[in-house]
């Protein structure tokens, strides 16, 4: 995996999100993370990303609200999503993938599940 | 004069002695404050130097026990309180390495000891954890504990035995809630949908027997949960003969929730229900389970007296039957007076204003 691939997640819970950036950073990946949805588009639009993670329940600005913003914006509509989201809040999923995500990783997930994941898509790109 | 004296003697002690109760009040509150923030801070410096080691260790062939014992008594709980995140959210390999910090270190020890006290509060926050990390050595100590006189410590113990999938306990839980008015259907719920669906064969063994309406909703309710497709038949039996309004509606939703096609012959009777609170549950449930053979029984419930099965009865025959729209359409914008055309043009309107 090249080293340049970078990341924006937005991830509200502190210790998850400091985990996910150890691990991604580990595998080479270059991360930005935002503690809720608030600036991520601006961020996708100024960084240009390779992939975005995006947690769904999250405070002030929810991941389905940026994910909308992002697939409206032609110019970055094209950059794979993949959604974080709780075991219990699986009918956003479906309401997610209509609205153009990549894919989705259900709440508790195996770290070791999600590099994979990214890594597959990133791939197949 | 002697006695106006005396009076603002009093008064002046009484306000005196309100100034000194403040005092101590401002006191006492800013001192907890101090010590609060003390304590945030020593547990952020603890962060801050234990997670670089948490995360290595979750990479390497690290032991627990060489881990956990640089650690002093006294900030066990720092730790744990910052495990508790990913406890919750982590599954795999990292899981089975962070629980292993509690079950297989001193950290175990200490809660079990905990577990084992006489206070409430210690016996909740132990079994809080102990639950999260799936300490299998906790059980027998917190099946004891469901029998506790305190609601609190039979929640908590309740809680930690569903994270660590104790099917044993499922019929205690239930017989013990019994004896606290306040532990209500949704707490026991809470609880209960913890567990893997392991917990729905022997649920619909007992849901056989079961006479208790309360047991028997929260049994269905939690087969909804783990869409048990199994008690489909069981289920389509309680709802035939029971006369428990949450019983009824329970089943309506998990017949929904399985897509049981069979159950609606059963709707069909329900349709006419005394309570409205299931006509409008079986309306939403004909938009799934129904078919065109329920059209002319679903256009009599837009003349229900009760607003919410009327609007339900609109929105299923929009759902269910091919073509209702403009049918509806017609009957709305014909007949101006009427209150069951006036609630089909609100439901035409909020569709145009969705799409």
């Amino acid at each position: 995996m090249s080293n340049s691939k970078t990341i924006i997640f937005a991830e509200d819970t502190v210790h998850i999100a400091q985990l996910l950036k150890f691990k991604l950073e580990k595998e080479g990946f270059n991360l930005i993370h935002f503690p809720s949805g608030v600036g991520v588009t601006e961020g996708v639009l100024k960084y240009k990303p390779d992939l975005v993670l995006l947690d769904i329940m999250m405070p002030v600005k929810d991941g389905l609200t940026v994910l909308k913003e992002l697939k409206s914006n032609p110019s970055i509509a094209h950059i794979p999503v993949v959604l974080l989201t709780a075991n219990s809040h699986e009918e956003y999923v479906i309401k997610g993938l209509q609205l153009g995500a990549t894919d989705y990783i259900l709440k508790p997930f195996a770290s070791a599940e999600l590099v994979l994941r990214i890594k597959n898509i990133l791939k197949m790109r | 004069m002697f006695i106006h004296l005396d009076i603002f003697t009093f008064l002046a002690l009484t306000i005196f002695a309100l100034l000194i109760i403040t005092y101590i009040l401002v006191i006492q509150v800013v001192l907890l404050r101090l010590l609060h923030g003390y304590q945030a801070k020593q547990e952020q410096k603890f962060i801050a130097v234990w997670e670089g080691k948490i995360f290595n260790y979750l990479e390497s062939d690290e032991k627990p026990v060489t881990l956990v014992k640089k650690i002093r008594r006294g900030k066990y709980f720092y730790l744990l309180r910052y495990l508790r995140e990913f406890l919750l959210m982590l599954k795999g390999d990292d899981f089975k390495k962070l629980s292993a910090l509690i079950n297989e270190t001193k950290l175990q020890r200490f809660l079990l000891s905990q577990l084992k006290s006489g206070s409430p509060k210690k016996i909740n926050e132990a079994a809080y954890f102990l639950g999260l990390a799936k300490s299998v050595a906790s059980r027998s100590v917190l099946q004891k504990k469901l029998r506790s006189q305190n609601a609190s410590v039979f929640l908590s113990s309740a809680l930690a035995l569903a994270r660590l999938n104790d099917i044993d306990s499922v019929f205690d839980i239930f017989r013990n809630a019994r004896r606290f008015k306040f532990v209500s259907k949704d707490s026991l719920l809470a609880i209960l949908s913890e567990y893997s669906n392991e917990i729905c064969k022997p649920l619909l063994l007992n849901l056989k027997k079961e006479k208790n309406t309360l047991i028997q909703s929260i049994t269905i309710t939690l087969f909804r949960h783990f869409k048990f497709y199994q008690a489909g038949e069981t289920v389509l039996k309680i709802i035939v003969y029971s006369q428990n309004k949450d019983v009824i509606i329970e089943s309506i939703k998990f017949f929904c929730t399985i897509e049981f096609v069979k159950s609606a012959t059963a709707l069909r009777t329900l349709i006419n229900h005394p309570k409205a609170e299931v006509r409008a549950e079986v309306l939403k449930a004909l938009a799934v389970l129904g078919d065109e053979t329920f059209e002319q029984r679903i256009w009599d419930r837009m003349y229900d007296p009760e607003y919410e099965v009327q609007y339900n009865a609109v929105t299923t025959l929009i759902k269910l039957i091919p073509g209702s729209e403009e049918k509806i359409s017609n009957f709305a914008y014909g007949n101006l007076k009427d209150r069951a055309a006036a609630i089909a043009r609100m439901v035409l309107s909020e569709r145009n204003i969705k799409n």
